[in-house]
């Protein structure tokens, strides 16, 4: 791989929208490089404990907090980015969130009868099957049970995989740090080796540090992970680096001048884990991690959901509280605990910044709306755990963000936003984005399958223009 | 434990061990053999959050140890205080607890603490064939 090189397009970030456009531009004909700040893991070699996991899948060693340490954030790192690590539910906006979008946007297309062909699109290029329901672990059986003893509607959900021998008796909570069997679609086992089989030039351990857009060549300045710098040209530039990746690149290319609105308009879907003690064995551990959705029209109406989820030892030791001793005889009932999160639809838009070292500074808080909402979740959580007999209840008080969105929002106008419609930055026709940093707002409902549709769509629109 | 000074390892366990004593069966901090494993992630953290705990482990090092426990449960009682006095304390409390459950509860350190949890998951590795695109 030569640094002289004039590719058509460089891509930074080989995550879920870096994966799917690095293969629609090379299939198209176009000569890209895709360049990845964290390590690429070949098959079934990603790290097989928690520790590596954090270290070598996340930035900053595993967890990021925002300013006043209320939010812990999750941002992936590695060739498959997020698509990685993360549980590949894969949902459709519906019509309220699209709605949203278009009042905070101004963008015409953001409704379901345009966006579906490219769910479609999106849907053509990997594995999506239901969760079988017939292995829902005991955690499973009781978020359903719960539901039900409420009057709560629940759903079976849709997933990016392919086959994970539940029957096998695998445990698809291993596959946060990985898919060992590469049974999850991500984009490292899906896109990126197809792009790479039609000529993509994948560059592992290139972080993006600056940015220097000329109007026929974007220059993209990278640390590799020896510390030594290097440079790649192209022609364009499509920024895949998620929410704070992007924001974080072009302010420290100081580009906020420009682009007025960088860095702004930050959401998390912040999540709040709670933890049922039962007397008898959940082993929420085992077989699927998630079996079903809240699918009740009241707690969307309410601006929140919860997930069926488990979370590993380092996290459950995170969550419970007391110290010493006491700590160690809870940890030792991780088997008797179910787990139940409330993820809110956060209305309160954060900011991201960095300080003079790079790092980034988030600015993010709870107001009263996102209070009430995650409230309202408790409460919810709370009945599920009450009615099926949970004999103690332990309330998550640090909010978690995984869906990290905004921060280079589509809009119309460029004062309050930093993409146009047509997904380039407004005043930059050779700088793209369709990511999660190019959300308008928080739209309460998982955000790959959008991220995944909206960058089938940008990179048509790419192509177009290149023709 | 390069990156750390022979203060700082020493910080490490005193603190380790104020935080997991070890219970019955289930191996303390320093007994787990998982400190050794500390650079791992020392490596990836930003280079300020990385001064400031070895900070703290240079004052676990020397402050008495009631004491270190004190500290750390008065970060976890940031609730009670006002900001942003308590946002350093959560700070503080998720950064200590960050680094010393994720090296103790990510069980590498030859301490078997999973199998003394009862926790065993698995997934059998026969290779998949290569993903075709077809739903
Ligand atoms: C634990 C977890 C579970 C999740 N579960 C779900 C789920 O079930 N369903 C769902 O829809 N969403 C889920 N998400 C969220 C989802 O994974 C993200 O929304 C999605 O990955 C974002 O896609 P992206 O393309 O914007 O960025 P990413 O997939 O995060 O990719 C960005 C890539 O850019 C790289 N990068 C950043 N900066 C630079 C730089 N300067 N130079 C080079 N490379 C850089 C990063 O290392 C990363 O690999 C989950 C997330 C986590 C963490």
């Amino acid at each position: 791989m030569s640094n002289n090189t004039i590719y058509d397009a460089l891509i930074v970030g080989a995550g879920v929208s870096g994966g799917f456009i690095a293969n629609a531009l090379t299939e198209a004909g176009m000569k890209c490089a895709l360049l990845e700040a964290g390590r690429s893991f070949p098959s079934g070699q990603y790290p097989d404990n928690e520790l590596d996991a954090n270290a070598l899948l996340y930035w900053g060693g595993g967890i990021e907090l925002n300013k006043n340490a209320s939010l812990g954030l999750l941002r992936p790192k590695g060739v498959g980015g997020g698509s990685i690590v993360n549980q590949a539910l894969v949902d459709r906006f519906d019509d309220d969130a699209f709605d949203s979008w278009r009042e905070a946007s101004g963008v015409s297309y953001f409704n379901r009868a345009e966006m579906d062909p490219w769910y479609d699109a999106a849907a053509e290029q990997i594995s999506i099957k239901t969760v079988p329901e017939e292995y829902a672990n005991g955690n499973g059986k009781i978020f359903r049970e719960g539901f039900e003893k409420n009057g709560y509607q629940y759903a079976p959900l849709e997933r990016a995989h392919r086959d994970c021998r539940f029957e096998d008796g695998n445990c698809c909570i291993e596959c946060l740090r990985g898919c060992p069997i590469d049974s999850k679609q991500s984009t490292a086992v899906t896109l990126i080796p197809k792009a790479r089989a039609a000529g993509l030039d994948l560059v592992p351990e290139f972080e993006a540090i600056h940015v220097d857009p000329r109007k026929d060549l974007v220059t993209v300045i990278g640390r590799g992970g020896d510390g030594r710098e290097s440079v790649y040209r192209g022609r364009r530039l499509v920024l895949a680096a998620g929410a704070i990746g992007n924001s974080r690149l072009l302010l420290m290319s100081g580009l906020e001048k420009q682009l007025p609105a960088l860095g702004h308009n930050f959401y998390t879907h912040p999540q709040f884990m709670c933890l049922g003690l039962y007397d008898e064995p959940v082993n929420g551990h085992h077989g699927p991690l998630q079996s079903y959705r809240s699918a009740d029209p009241t707690f969307r109406a309410n601006g929140f959901k919860l997930e069926n989820v488990f979370a590993s030892p380092v996290a459950v030791a995170m969550l419970v509280p007391a110290l010493g001793r006491e700590h160690m005889q809870r940890m030792r009932a991780i088997t008797h605990m179910g787990c139940v999160e409330v993820a809110v639809r956060d209305t309160n838009p954060g900011r991201i910044t960095v300080s003079s070292s790079g790092k980034p500074i988030v600015d993010k808080t709870l107001n009263e709306e996102d209070r009430r909402r995650r409230d309202r979740g408790l409460e919810a959580i709370h009945n599920i755990f009450e009615s099926t007999g949970a004999t103690e209840i332990i309330k998550g008080n640090l909010a978690i963000g995984l869906h990290l969105m905004g921060g280079c929002n589509i809009g119309t106008d460029p004062t309050r936003s930093v993409a146009t419609p047509d997904f380039h930055l407004h005043g930059f026709d050779n700088i793209h984005v369709a990511d999660s940093s190019a959300f308008p707002n928080a739209p309460g409902i998982n955000p790959s399958f959008t991220i995944m549709a909206l960058s089938c769509r940008a990179a048509d629109k790419i192509v177009q223009g290149a023709d | 434990m390069s990156t750390l000074s022979a203060t700082q390892q020493r910080g490490l366990l005193r603190l380790g061990d104020a935080l997991i004593p070890g219970d019955g069966d289930m191996p303390s901090f320093s007994e787990s053999g998982c400190a050794e494993y500390a650079d791992r992630i020392l490596v990836s953290m930003y280079s300020d959050d990385r001064a400031g705990l070895k900070g703290v482990l240079t004052l676990c090092a020397i402050l008495p140890r009631p004491l270190i426990r004190k500290l750390f449960a008065m970060t976890d009682r940031h609730e009670n205080a006002p900001e942003p006095v308590a946002g350093l304390l959560r700070m503080a409390n998720v950064g200590i607890k960050g680094f010393l459950m994720t090296l103790y509860y990510s069980d590498i350190g030859g301490g078997h603490v999973f199998s003394k949890m009862g926790w065993d998951p698995v997934v059998h590795r026969q290779p998949q064939e290569p993903t075709d695109g077809a739903r």
